[in-house]
Formats: structure tokens, C-alpha cells, sequence
């Protein structure tokens, strides 16, 4: 499968990216020559196999929090980080 | 002469001959005399004085009721959240954020009286093969400064080969502890997934991630993972099976003198063309030393080797796509300031922010992942992707149930000079730098724990390393077999 | 999966709802499908341990979990999970057994992690049914079972606040990570009355179960509407239309039937519907098209591999189904055949848990149901606030009704006094009802000899009307009793003064 310019440009929409005109094209070599190399995944027959989505051992399921309410940020903590905040709000340039 | 090994340490401490303070002082000195090596991003002098200070006064009180890592002087990689203190990941992204919780991890070292001396230098993201893609400028081997100290964990393995600490605690998604540590010559273990809590580790893939100690010696390696170890609230990942006391099994009256086992080593380590001659030169050293000591040696191959790769690839950034999704300028980190005047959208802002704040090959993984979730192409690359891994555990499975160990060289070849893979700019094969984790990545693809010791020098007088990887939550024996190669 | 006693229950109209003239509604029909989302009442988030609660201060009840810090990672809400079980099992859903969380990825301000953990394969419950009775667009009455497509665990969204500051919009996270269950219907509802009667009957549920304020105003419950149309008879659906900004029933309703109207007039007139979300308009009683077109997203599910799978086990789910409340199916069962109620009186009774707990309390103390039927559906309820009602905080205990209802059996007071002593129980909780009665001297007088010297005055005041009465008007009785009661203030018996006042003037 070959990234053409149109489909990078909606990836990076997803990802919320911008792609620099001057790299643009280094950029499609670069994933295009990469996906190409993932395609090599097609000579593997996995026709029945179950797909591996869990690393953690099989018996170690059901890992469930009781409902007790702690481990809360004090709000000062929460804001400090924040690039633009009051004493209550983080704030962000309004969705137009 | 920097320390090497912490018995010697704990030996100095108990005669005497020197204290907490006196350590970080010449780590301090040590530091600055590197600081070409660019091992540490930030050093925290004055606080590890005085922590020094305030154990030794315990320790006078009391020279009995210390720490188990009392005098130990460790770095962190610059992706273990430690409260108070700046955490950076390697990246711009992340410019000013300072950590609000302690990772588990760290939490049980400082409950030992661990003394932290610096954030560690880093690959951005965790994501390469050489710490040249980090925020922070390169990290250099300290064994030739022109060459890398391979990565992502390349500052935490620079720092204990030059003496800036006594170890580093580093983490590894594909190899990232292990072959910084084969580079630079010193010793670096990956755990089981899920052994070690994730809770503070800075998240690239989550299921291939994994928290892992770098020293100079099995020994210590076993000592740390032992302390940070174990079952925790905070991680839904992480193992609750009862932690092993590892650093038992590295004592002399265990580790010489034990029965013969049985390894298997990949034929392509000691026969592939794409590994180096000096170290298919060393691997087959350490194979002949192995068979002289009585154990029993054989090859095997594995089917699947050439697909551990892109499994890895598409995996990795599929989920880093999403990890790194929370690095949008909204609540901590980088955001982008409007062109002057202008009323800049929210999306816009978005889009400045994360493509200011990330570097190139992050930027590049996080198009990759979001490529191969995306609705069309989910189940060609993702889906895929996760039935191929399940083939690869399964093969794994299947050669541990005929050998004790699976040994390999850690790399393909040794250090590399700065530049030569990574030239963005030039038509250089991407897929060059992908290639260096060859032999780590099983143990990520798998959950399986790995460790890399020092196997000599090749032509160059570079370090190479030797791995060997085990069962799951069989560390315990890695460690041991470990111990014995590493004496010999 | 258990057998539903799938007799619908009447509850009583929220509002009112269209009827279409027949050509149109005998033309085209609607299809309609409704998203809801509860907000569960847990004592912590779906993945994080902050406090879930109502009205804290902005950004309060947040963690480095909810703000999505680096490093920080999930564990889900033992209790949330239940909490959705019982809505399944309430339903008639098929428990899914292993459930995954799923990452659905997406950027906006209040989702911090740039990603909301939902499910998405395997929904905790699948399928599942709601019966109903509601009116068609054409005005037929029918009873239906509307068709779950399933219900899932998901965590909320924070809060963006575009009006406090006018450069700025403001973001507040204590909602963020809230735990939710979606419930998705099949397209199989087809009157806007359907769907209110639907969203009643979701709300009742889930205040029962104990798992939901079920308050669409204050946003506990929320509601999302999808809308077709096609000609009857056609088995196609047609281009389908979400609208959303639903923050009442009733608003639920006026939506579905506004957009019903838009979409037949736009296609009788030539027009094409385009697939889009609208927002309705409460003011203008109408749906508009969203000024920004939303962009088809690619949420890119994928399992999320920091959460381990969730296993209902045989004997977590017998504990659950143990554990859970009454049913309001079946409590209406209960009334009108252990008690003897009518249906209307069920019905009523039934409409909130704390209404009917309260009715059985009472007849554990007196053995007059249909009284206390009364009792409840009257004077009680009408000083029964939404508020006292789910806080269980009735005008009157329910010793002191039960009491009351004795007193007027023993004919101790009458009917009408009971009104008043009544009033005076709201009045002085700490009173008996006797002891009020008597106070007020309102206990039902049955002294003859009282009785007749009033009785007398009366008739002595009205000879004109008594003349008439001789003379034919035998309804004037009613009016010497009312003055005869009214003399008493309420106090005499009716009944005998009605005897004696016949036998006076016979």
C-alpha cells in the first residue's frame, strides 16, 4: 500500500500535525519505504490466528479499583503546569 | 577511580573510607569533567548533597537500620516521573513540566535511600536506536565521543561507563536499555513485562514497554530490579506474582559451581553476514567458552526473525500515536504561541504546538501509528501485526521448552559514529537505524526478560555485547547464567 | 436469559405530542434510533479515584490520571461495572462475559487524554428490551418493546465553558472520567411520543436501580437523537440525521417531531436530505444545521493495552442479580394483585422506588390498601417535591398515615376532617394524629343529642328551603348536611346527621 500526498495530508490532520512543504517529500519516501517494509507481514499465514492484544498473563484479569474516592491533585498542582490559566480555569483560545 | 560495583561501595561505607557525601561529590566532580559526553540534562548537586548528608547522619545513628541502596548513586532516564522535579522525555514538547506524582519504581528506590543525582539524556520519546533525536543535543560514547552510545536509553548507559553514577534506571521498548548498555559496555537488564510497575514511566508502547536497571555488574542489576519489583495498585499491567530475592542469585556459592544447562543461540548471530565479523567473532567465543565449561550449546533458528521487525514497527507506533496524543498544549507543556495579531483557531494551535514541540522521527512514528489504526488499513497492518506477534510467542515458547536460555549478540555491530545512520537530510535507508534492534526486539515482541553483559572489543576497541533472554518471570536463572558468563 | 414479563406499564404523559394529519402520517414513516448516556452514581471516576460528585468547585476533582499526566495510567471502577450489569440485566441484555476497553482516539480540549477509553467490540451488554406504550404520529395508542442494540461502559468528557470569559474558553475537568453507560437503540421507534415514553421509562429504570439521578436537566442523563424517514411499507432506510442539544423530554420530543416535519416537507417538495448533526433550537421549535461541519472522524479504535480484560464470572453475576432491586414491572405486579390495586393506581405508585417503598410501608401498618392508595396519589404526593421524594423525605411518616387511615375507619373523624388533621400532621411531625384531632376538636361528633340541637338551628334558619324540601326538593338534604357540617366544623358524622335530618322532617 503506497501513502500518496492527499492521504498524508489527512494523516497528519488525524494526528493533528503539520507537514512542512520542504519535507514533504523526504516525509513520503521515508513512510513509503517503511510501510513497504511492514507489508513483508503479508508472507506470514495467520489465517485463525487469535490476535495478541494483551501482554499481561492470562490468570491476571479482572484488576479492579474499589470505589473510594483518593489520590486527588490539589487544584493549585493541577494549574501549575498549564500554559494559560486562572486560579479556577485552564483556558484555550476559543473553538470558533 | 569510579566505583564498579556496589559490595565495594557497601565495603568503603562500612570501613569507612568513605561516605554518602563523599560519593556524590566525586560523582559531582566526575559530571562536570564529562559534560562533553552530554549524559545528564539535569543534574540535582545540591539536593543529592544533601540527602547525602542526612543518610550519613542516619547512618552514624545507626549503622545497622540503613536502605538496601544505601550509598547507591543512581541517574534516571529522563521518562521516570519524579514529583518536583522537571521531566522532559527528551523533547520540547514537554519544555517547563514539572512532575506532580513519583513513579513506583522510583518511589521504592528512595524507600531504600537511594540517592537520585540527575535526569538522564534520552532519545525524544524513547524512540531511536542512538540518543541523536533528543531535545537535548547528542550523547556521546564515552569509549570514542564521536561515535553513539546507542539508545533510547543513551545517557543512563554513557553515565555508568564514565562513573557520572553508579547505575541508571532506563527503560526499554525495543531494546532501549539493552543495547545502549552492549555499546558502552556495561550491563543492562529488560525485565518481564508487567515485573516491574509502569505507573511514572513515561508511555511510548504500552505493551512492549518495560522499566529496566543499567550497572556494572549482574549483581547490582539484580539488586535494583529486586527493590523496584512487584505488584502495585496503580498498574492494571503489572504482575502480581511474589518477587524472587534476584539479588541471591548472583552470591558466589550460587552462581559458580552450578548444574549445566542448556542454551540455545540464533544461527544468525554467529553465520549472518548483516552482523559484524568481530562479533560473530565474540559471540562464538562466549558459545565456545560455554561448551567448555559443560553445558550443552545449540543452534536454532527462528522462522519468524525477519518479521520480528515490522511487527515491532507497526505495533510501537500505533500505540505511541495514541500515547502521545495527551501533548497538545492544552494542560502542561509546549504550546504555540498566535502569529502576532492573528486570532489563532483551536485546531491551528493544535497543530503549531505539537509540530514545534515534537522532533522529526517522533513526528514520523506518530504518522506511521495513526496510518496503520486508521479505518482502512487496520486490519492489513494492525490486526496483522498482533496475530504475527502471537506467532512469534509461540515459536519463542516453543524453543524454551527444549533450552534454559536463548543467547544472542546484543547488536548486529557496535557503535556507530555520529550522523552515520541518521542523516535525515541525505537518501540514507530509514530502515538502517530500524535494523540495529534486530536481536533486542524479540524480547519486547514476547513479554520475555533479556539481559545484556560485556563480550569483549571488537577491531576498534569498541564494546560489544552478548544477550541472553529467558522464560517469562525466570529472571531469577537470566540473572544467575548472567553472573557466570560475566565472571569468566 | 431470564424471561421478561413483558406487559407494559401506562405511566402518565410528560407532554404533549404531535398528531399528524393523516395524508402525511399515513405517507411516510419515522425512523427513529436514541443514544443515551447515564452518568453512574459511583463514589470515584470510571479509571481514576478523584471524586465523582455533583456542583465542586472548577477542577477540584482531578488527578494526574483525569489530566492525563505523563506516566499516569487507569484501573477501572469495580462498582461502575456492576452498576452497568444491572441496567443489562434489568433490560434483558445478554451479559458479555470478557470485556475490553477501547481507545477512541479524537482531539478536543475537555478529552485530555486525546483519546476517551469507551468500548467498542464486545459491549458489556448486548441487546435487550424496554416495553412502552405511546402514541404513533397518526395518534394510535400502542404498546411496544424497543429494542436495545446494546449498552457499553465509557468514561465522560470535562467541561468547556464558552461565556465566562470572552477571549478564552474555559475548561473545567471535574466531569472528566465521570463513568457513563451508553444505551443505543435500534431504529425501531417511530413517534416522537415513543421516544419520550422511552426516555420516562429509562429514567424511571435507572433511579430504581439506584445506578442514575436519571436528570436530563441537570445533564445526569443526556440524549441524542437519529432520524429517517421512508415511505410505508419500504423496508430501505433513508438518509439518516442526529440531533443533538437535548435537554428535556419534552425537548427530546418536540426534536423528534420537528425534525420528522423538516425531513417530509424537504422531500415533498424535492428537496434531499443530507446526512448531518443538527442541534435543536428549544426556542424556535426547530433543528438547524451546525455552523461548523463536523468532519467525518476516524476514532481508530484499538483495545487499550493498559487496562486488563474485565471476566463477569458465574459468581459475580449471581451476586449481582442477588443484589438487585425490585423492578418496577414487578412491583406493579405486586400492587395489583397482593394489594388489589387498579391499574391506575399501579401505575402511579410505581412511577419512583421511593414512592412505592413508602406505600408498603404504610400497608405493613394497616390493611386498607386502596385508602392508602388514595393516601399517596393525593395529599401526599402534592406535598412531595422531586427532591424530598428521591431523599425519601415524605410530608408524613408512614406510622402516621397508616394511623391516620385507622382513625377514619374506626370513624373517629370523618373523611373531611382527616383533610385538615392531615395538614396538621405536615404541620407538627411530632404529633399524632389523634392527638391533633382531638386538639382541634375535629373528632367526628356522634352525639345525637349534639347533633340534633344543630341539626335543629339549622332547620329553625332555613324554613323556606325545609317548606321545599316538604314539598319535593329532596336534594336539598345535601345543603342542610353542609350547614349542619359546617356548624360542627367538620366534626360531625355526616352519615348520622343525614339520618337524623331525614327523620326529622319525615
Amino acid at each position: 500500500m503506497k501513502v500518496d500526498t492527499e492521504t498524508l495530508y489527512k494523516i497528519a490532520h488525524l494526528a493533528r500535525l503539520k507537514v512542512p512543504p520542504e519535507e514533504e517529500g523526504q516525509l513520503l519516501n521515508s513512510l513509503n519505504s517503511v510501510l513497504d517494509w511492514m507489508e513483508q507481514l503479508n508472507e506470514v499465514d495467520t489465517t485463525g490466528i487469535e490476535p495478541l492484544t494483551h501482554m499481561s498473563a492470562l490468570d491476571e484479569v479482572d484488576i479492579l479499583r474499589d470505589d473510594v474516592v483518593k489520590n486527588q491533585l490539589p487544584r493549585t498542582q493541577a494549574l501549575v503546569n498549564a500554559p494559560v490559566h486562572d486560579e479556577q480555569f485552564i483556558k484555550v483560545t476559543k473553538v470558533l | 577511580m569510579p566505583y564498579r560495583s556496589f559490595r565495594s561501595v557497601q565495603a568503603d561505607l562500612a570501613n569507612g573510607t568513605t561516605t554518602c557525601r563523599g560519593l556524590v561529590d566525586d560523582y559531582l566532580t566526575r559530571i562536570a569533567e564529562n559534560a562533553h559526553l552530554n549524559a545528564f540534562t539535569e543534574v540535582y548537586a545540591d539536593e543529592a548533597r544533601q540527602r547525602a548528608d542526612e543518610l550519613d547522619g542516619r547512618r552514624a545513628e545507626n549503622p545497622v537500620r540503613i536502605g538496601r541502596l544505601h550509598g547507591m548513586v543512581i541517574g534516571l532516564k529522563d521518562v521516570l516521573s519524579h514529583a518536583g522535579h522537571g521531566l522532559q522525555a527528551g523533547s520540547h514538547i514537554l519544555s517547563g513540566f514539572t512532575a506532580q506524582f513519583t513513579a513506583t519504581a522510583v518511589e521504592r528506590l528512595l524507600a531504600e535511600d537511594a540517592i537520585i543525582i540527575g535526569r538522564q539524556n534520552c532519545d525524544e520519546f524513547a524512540m531511536g536506536s542512538s540518543n541523536e533525536s533528543s531535545a537535548f543535543g547528542v550523547v556521546r560514547n564515552a569509549a570514542d565521543p564521536e561515535r553513539v552510545p546507542g539508545g533510547s536509553s543513551g545517557g543512563s548507559a554513557v553515565a555508568v561507563q564514565a562513573g557520572l553514577c553508579l547505575a541508571s534506571i532506563g527503560s526499554d521498548t525495543g531494546g532501549s536499555v539493552r543495547q545502549p548498555a552492549a555499546f558502552c559496555g556495561v550491563v543492562g537488564l529488560k525485565p518481564t513485562y508487567g515485573r516491574i510497575s509502569r505507573w511514572g514511566l513515561v508511555a511510548y508502547a504500552s505493551s512492549f514497554d518495560c522499566i529496566g536497571p543499567i550497572a556494572n555488574t549482574p549483581a547490582d542489576v539484580a539488586l535494583l530490579l529486586e527493590v523496584m519489583a512487584g505488584a502495585d495498585e496503580f498498574d492494571s499491567t503489572v504482575s502480581t506474582r511474589p518477587v524472587a530475592a534476584y539479588s541471591q542469585a548472583t552470591l558466589p556459592s550460587l552462581a559458580s559451581g552450578g548444574r549445566p544447562v542448556r542454551v540455545a543461540y540464533l544461527i544468525d548471530g554467529v553465520e549472518s553476514e548483516g552482523v559484524s565479523p568481530d562479533i560473530r567473532r565474540a559471540t562464538q567465543g562466549a558459545i565456545d567458552r560455554l561448551l567448555a565449561a559443560g553445558h550443552v550449546v545449540e543452534p536454532v533458528s527462528l522462522s519468524l526473525l525477519k518479521y520480528l521487525l515490522p511487527t515491532y514497527y507497526i505495533l510501537t507506533t500505533a500505540e505511541a500515536s495514541s500515547n502521545l496524543s495527551r501533548f497538545d498544549g492544552v494542560r502542561y507543556g509546549h504550546r504555540a504561541q498566535p502569529a502576532s495579531g492573528a486570532q489563532t483557531d483551536l485546531v491551528e494551535m493544535y497543530k503549531q504546538s505539537r509540530t514545534e514541540g515534537f522532533g522529526p522521527e517522533v513526528r514520523k512514528r506518530i504518522l506511521l501509528g495513526t496510518f496503520a489504526l486508521s479505518a482502512s488499513y487496520y486490519d492489513a497492518y494492525y490486526t496483522k501485526a498482533q496475530q504475527v506477534r502471537r506467532l512469534v510467542r509461540d515459536e519463542t515458547e516453543r524453543v524454551f521448552a527444549n533450552y534454559d536460555f536463548l543467547l544472542t549478540p546484543t547488536t548486529p555491530g557496535s557503535a556507530f559514529r555520529l550522523g552515520e545512520k541518521s542523516d535525515h537530510t541525505a537518501e540514507t535507508d530509514p530502515l538502517q537505524m530500524y535494523l540495529a534492534d534486530i536481536f533486542t526486539v524479540q524480547a519486547n515482541v514476547t513479554g520475555y526478560p533479556a539481559i545484556s553483559i560485556p563480550n569483549g572489543t571488537d577491531s576498534n576497541g569498541l564494546p560489544i555485547g552478548i544477550q541472553l533472554m529467558a522464560p517469562p518471570f525466570a529472571e531469577e536463572s537470566l540473572i544467575a547464567m548472567a553472573e557466570r558468563m560475566f565472571k569468566v | 436469559m431470564p424471561m421478561l414479563n413483558l406487559l407494559p406499564i401506562f405511566a402518565p404523559m410528560q407532554a404533549e405530542s404531535t398528531v399528524l394529519t393523516p395524508p402525511l402520517s399515513t405517507t411516510y414513516e419515522a425512523v427513529i434510533g436514541l443514544e443515551v448516556h447515564c452518568q453512574l452514581l459511583t463514589n470515584s471516576k470510571m479509571f481514576a479515584a478523584d471524586a465523582n460528585a455533583f456542583g465542586a468547585e472548577p477542577n477540584t476533582q482531578v488527578s494526574v490520571i483525569t489530566l492525563a499526566h505523563p506516566g499516569a495510567l487507569p484501573k477501572a471502577n469495580r462498582v461502575a461495572v456492576e452498576y452497568a450489569v444491572r441496567m443489562g440485566l434489568a433490560c434483558g441484555s445478554a451479559i458479555t462475559r470478557r470485556n475490553i476497553f477501547a481507545r477512541k482516539n479524537y482531539f478536543y480540549p475537555d478529552l485530555p487524554k486525546g483519546y476517551q477509553l469507551s468500548q467498542d467490540k464486545g459491549p458489556i451488554c448486548v441487546g435487550g428490551q424496554i416495553p412502552v406504550r405511546a402514541k404513533g404520529f397518526d395518534g394510535t395508542l400502542r404498546d411496544t418493546a424497543i429494542q436495545l442494540h446494546h449498552i457499553h461502559l465509557e468514561e465522560d468528557a470535562g467541561k468547556s465553558i464558552h461565556d465566562i470569559d470572552p477571549n478564552a474558553t474555559c475548561l473545567d475537568y471535574n466531569r472528566a472520567g465521570t463513568p457513563l453507560i451508553e444505551m443505543v437503540t435500534e431504529p425501531c421507534l417511530r413517534s416522537a411520543d415513543e421516544a419520550g415514553q422511552f426516555l420516562t421509562e429509562v429514567r424511571r429504570l435507572v433511579r430504581y436501580l439506584g445506578i442514575c439521578d436519571g436528570n436530563l436537566e441537570e445533564g445526569s442523563l443526556r440524549c441524542d437523537v437519529n432520524v429517517s424517514i421512508r415511505p410505508k411499507g419500504v423496508t430501505e432506510l433513508g438518509t439518516k440525521v442526529e440531533v443533538k442539544n437535548l435537554n428535556s423530554i419534552r425537548n427530546v420530543m418536540r426534536a423528534v417531531d420537528a425534525e420528522f416535519r423538516r425531513q417530509v416537507m424537504l422531500t415533498e417538495t424535492g428537496g434531499r436530505i443530507i446526512q448531518e448533526t443538527r442541534l435543536f433550537d428549544a426556542d424556535l421549535g426547530q433543528t438547524a444545521g451546525m455552523r461548523e461541519k463536523e468532519t467525518m472522524n476516524d476514532y481508530r479504535y484499538f483495545p487499550d493495552p493498559d487496562l486488563m480484560p474485565v471476566v463477569i464470572s458465574d459468581a459475580w453475576l449471581a451476586n449481582i442479580q442477588a443484589g438487585m432491586p425490585a423492578l418496577p414491572r414487578d412491583l406493579y405486579h405486586k400492587l395489583t394483585t397482593q394489594y388489589g390495586l387498579p391499574d391506575y393506581d399501579a401505575a402511579l405508585l410505581t412511577e419512583a422506588r421511593e414512592l412505592v417503598e413508602f406505600y408498603e410501608a404504610v400497608c405493613a401498618e394497616t390493611p386498607h390498601y386502596k385508602a392508602a392508595s388514595n393516601w399517596l396519589m393525593g395529599p401526599v404526593k402534592a406535598q412531595l417535591s422531586e427532591k424530598n421524594l428521591r431523599d425519601r423525605q415524605f410530608p408524613v411518616s408512614a406510622t402516621a398515615l397508616a394511623a391516620l387511615i385507622r382513625l377514619i375507619d374506626e370513624g373517629t373523624i370523618s373523611q373531611t376532617a382527616a383533610q385538615t388533621v392531615f395538614g396538621l400532621m405536615v404541620e407538627q411531625p411530632e404529633r399524632s394524629p389523634a392527638e391533633l384531632a382531638t386538639a382541634q376538636g375535629l373528632l367526628q361528633n356522634r352525639n345525637t343529642n349534639d347533633l340534633q340541637s344543630l341539626i335543629d338551628g339549622v332547620l329553625a334558619a332555613w324554613p323556606d328551603k325545609v317548606e321545599q324540601y316538604r314539598k319535593g326538593k329532596k336534594n336539598l338534604l345535601g345543603l342542610f348536611v353542609g350547614e349542619v357540617m359546617k356548624k360542627s366544623k367538620g366534626s360531625a358524622d355526616p352519615k348520622l346527621v343525614n339520618q337524623l335530618i331525614m327523620n326529622a322532617l319525615s
